[in-house]
C-alpha cells in the first residue's frame, strides 16, 4: 500500500512531508536488545561453574537448548514488534491536511486528521542533549478542529517543520477564504 | 513420590511457542505492508530479524537432533517439598 492510498489522497493534494520519529530515539531499544542478547552468556557461565551436575546431565541439555531457543526467539519478536510499533507512528503533511497515525501497540492504532486552515498555533520543542545534538524534537499544534491538539513526537528538524507547516496552513487559509 | 514426564512434552511446548512466534511475526509483517511501512529501513530490519530467527532455529535443530525425546524426566516431589522447608 502506498502513502497516497493510506490517506486516500485527493486529486489536488500533494504530500509535503512524510514523518517518522527520529531513528536515534530507537537506539535505547537496540541497546536493550543487545544486552538481552548477551545476557545468556552470563547465565551459561554460572550454570557451568556452579551447577555442573545439571550442566552435564544429558536430560538437562536438550531442555536448556529449547529454553535458550525460546528466550532468543522471544527477544527477536519483542525487538521486531517494538520496531513495527515505532515505525508505524507517522505524520503525513499535505498541502490540505495533516494526518496523524499513531500505533499505540501491535493491536491498537489511532488515526486523526486536521485541515491545515484550522491550525491556529504551532510550537516546536528541542529538549535534551541528544535532541539538541541530532536536531529532533516535538511539534505541538493547536487547532480549531474537533481534535484540539496534535503532537508530532521526536521528528527531525522541528523548527524548520513548524515554519513549513505554518506556511502551508497560511496558503490553505487563503484558499478557504476565497 | 516421583513423577516421570516424557521429554517430548517439552518439545510440544516448544512447537506451540513456534506457532505463536510465526503468527506474531506474520502479523507484524502484514501490519507493515498494509500501512505504508514498506521502506528500505523496514525491509532491512525484517531481513535482519528473519535471518537471526533462521540461524537460531538451525542452531537449535543441530543441538537437539540426536536427542531421544522418549526419555522420561524423573521429578521427585517428596524430596522437592522436604528440601524447601
Amino acid at each position: 500500500m502506498t502513502i497516497g492510498e493510506l490517506i486516500k489522497q485527493k486529486t489536488y493534494e500533494r504530500i509535503a512531508f512524510f514523518l517518522h520519529r527520529h531513528l536515534v530515539t530507537f537506539i535505547p531499544v537496540i541497546a536493550l536488545f543487545l544486552i538481552l542478547l548477551v545476557a545468556p552468556l552470563a547465565v551459561g557461565f554460572l550454570l557451568k561453574n556452579f551447577f555442573l551436575p545439571w550442566w552435564e546431565n544429558p536430560l538437562f541439555q536438550p531442555l536448556l537448548v529449547l529454553f535458550g531457543s525460546i528466550y532468543f526467539l522471544s527477544i527477536f519478536l519483542f525487538f521486531y514488534s517494538y520496531f513495527v510499533t515505532f515505525y508505524l507512528d507517522v505524520w503525513i503533511v499535505t498541502n490540505d491536511r495533516l494526518v496523524d497515525i499513531r500505533q499505540m501497540s501491535l493491536f491498537s492504532r489511532t488515526v486523526a486528521e486536521v485541515d491545515l486552515f484550522q491550525i491556529q498555533d504551532a510550537t516546536s520543542e528541542v529538549k535534551g542533549f541528544w535532541a539538541s545534538l541530532f536536531n529532533y524534537g516535538n511539534i505541538y499544534l493547536q487547532t480549531a478542529g474537533p481534535v484540539p491538539r496534535f503532537v508530532l513526537y521526536n521528528v527531525t528538524n522541528p523548527n524548520y517543520l513548524r515554519e513549513r507547516i505554518l506556511d502551508l496552513a497560511a496558503e490553505d487559509k487563503k484558499f478557504h477564504s476565497k | 513420590m516421583s513423577i516421570a514426564i516424557p521429554l517430548y512434552i517439552f518439545l510440544f511446548i516448544y512447537l506451540a511457542f513456534l506457532v505463536l512466534f510465526i503468527v506474531f511475526f506474520v502479523f507484524n509483517l502484514i501490519h507493515l505492508m498494509h500501512t505504508g511501512g514498506t521502506t528500505i529501513v523496514s525491509l532491512a530490519v525484517t531481513i535482519l530479524v528473519f535471518g537471526m530467527t533462521a540461524f537460531s532455529l538451525l542452531f537449535t535443530y543441530n543441538l537437539v537432533a540426536d536427542t531421544d525425546w522418549r526419555q522420561p524426566i524423573e521429578i521427585n516431589i517428596a524430596n522437592s517439598f522436604s528440601n524447601s522447608y
